[in-house]
């Protein structure tokens, strides 16, 4: 997947690269339309928050870790969100959201660790912070309250 | 082969399996000028705050973890990018040399285990602050406070505006100290740094 950040730091422009990429290109038309290169109507992603730390992928999905500003109660909170591509819309969808920082008062977002396991899902660890979460890649996404560790 | 790196090397065998043994590895290369790297095989708990094998509390707030970058002329979707962690900037008590390990995932029992450490020369100066420290599959480059030909010796620093007793700091509002010569440090993944 190729992201493209746009100017308001929260929209992506994105192509999708299949491992197959050379021979889709050479034969773009006829491809399946999951498969293509790029969908010129669909491929603008908005991502809700504020993009903070540098998004990882593995596979079809995608794990962002956002900021956000609650307005009722006067704090920024720190999302993980999980996107998912489907292969119906031809599009990232938002599959799965944590509230994983209640109170995000951090601006060190360079310390911040998000990495990605494979099949068996993302690590997030926020900084300063000594837990380490898990998000697996499955509909059973585990997060705080789940199998932090 | 100098006396300190001997120190080092000195340190081998089943022992690296706990957390002491470990931190002996760390302080004896250290001292080594060259460095050296050392394989532990001590593992962190899963419970928040305590160690496996040992006693005491690690300071997991200040670990930082960072993942190799992609190789984008063979993507692999079932090679996962190594993934390296360290300290904060000096180490888990904010003091000594800094050094950084290759984390291993394992599922089962989800740990991350320590499977190499590299301990960083501290002749550089090197903070491993994770905004100057970039991983990449053969190298990782590290932002030194010192310019290319300089190490660290006490007491001053030859051509550099910062001094010992005025410790260096990137630049802020306050640039009295600023770094004035950096240099990128290279060092091959998986030889002596």
């Amino acid at each position: 997947m190729l992201l493209a950040r746009l100017a308001d730091g929260a929209s992506f422009r994105f192509w999708r690269f299949a491992s197959d990429f050379d021979t889709v290109a050479a034969n773009h038309g006829a491809a399946a339309g999951e498969r293509k290169i790029e969908q010129t109507d669909l491929s603008l992603l908005q991502v809700n928050g504020r993009v903070t730390v540098p998004p990882v992928f593995y596979a079809d999905y995608a794990a962002f870790y956002c900021t956000d500003f609650d307005a009722a109660t006067g704090t920024r909170e720190g999302w993980i969100r999980i996107y998912k591509y489907s292969t119906q819309m031809y599009q990232l969808e938002l599959v799965y959201e944590d509230k994983v920082v209640a109170s995000e008062t951090s601006a060190e977002y360079a310390r911040y660790s998000l990495v990605k396991l494979g099949a068996d899902g993302f690590l997030f660890k926020a900084a300063g912070a000594p837990t380490i979460y898990r998000y697996a890649i499955d509909t059973a996404y585990v997060g705080p309250g789940g199998a932090a560790w | 082969m100098p006396a300190d790196a001997a120190r080092c090397a000195a340190v081998t065998g089943a022992a690296l399996a706990t957390k002491a043994a470990c931190q002996a590895v760390i302080t004896a290369a250290a001292d080594a000028v060259s460095g050296t790297t050392k394989a532990c095989t001590y593992t962190y708990a899963a419970s928040a705050g305590t160690l496996a094998g040992a006693t005491g509390t690690a300071n997991k707030a200040n670990f930082i973890m960072q993942q190799v970058s992609e190789d984008p002329a063979s993507y692999d979707l079932a090679t996962i990018p190594k993934i390296y962690g360290w300290m904060a900037e000096k180490g888990d008590s904010g003091t000594g040399s800094p050094s950084f390990f290759r984390l291993k995932w394992t599922l089962a029992g989800e740990t991350l285990q320590a499977e190499d450490i590299t301990v960083v020369p501290a002749k550089y100066r090197i903070a491993m602050k994770p905004e100057l420290v970039s991983f990449g599959r053969n190298y990782v480059a590290i932002v030194s406070p010192i310019d290319c030909a300089a190490t660290n010796p006490v007491g001053s620093l030859a051509g550099q505006r910062q001094t010992a007793s005025a410790p260096y700091r990137w630049s802020r509002p306050d640039t009295r100290r600023d770094v004035a010569n950096p240099s990128i440090r290279y060092f091959k993944l998986g030889t002596r740094p």
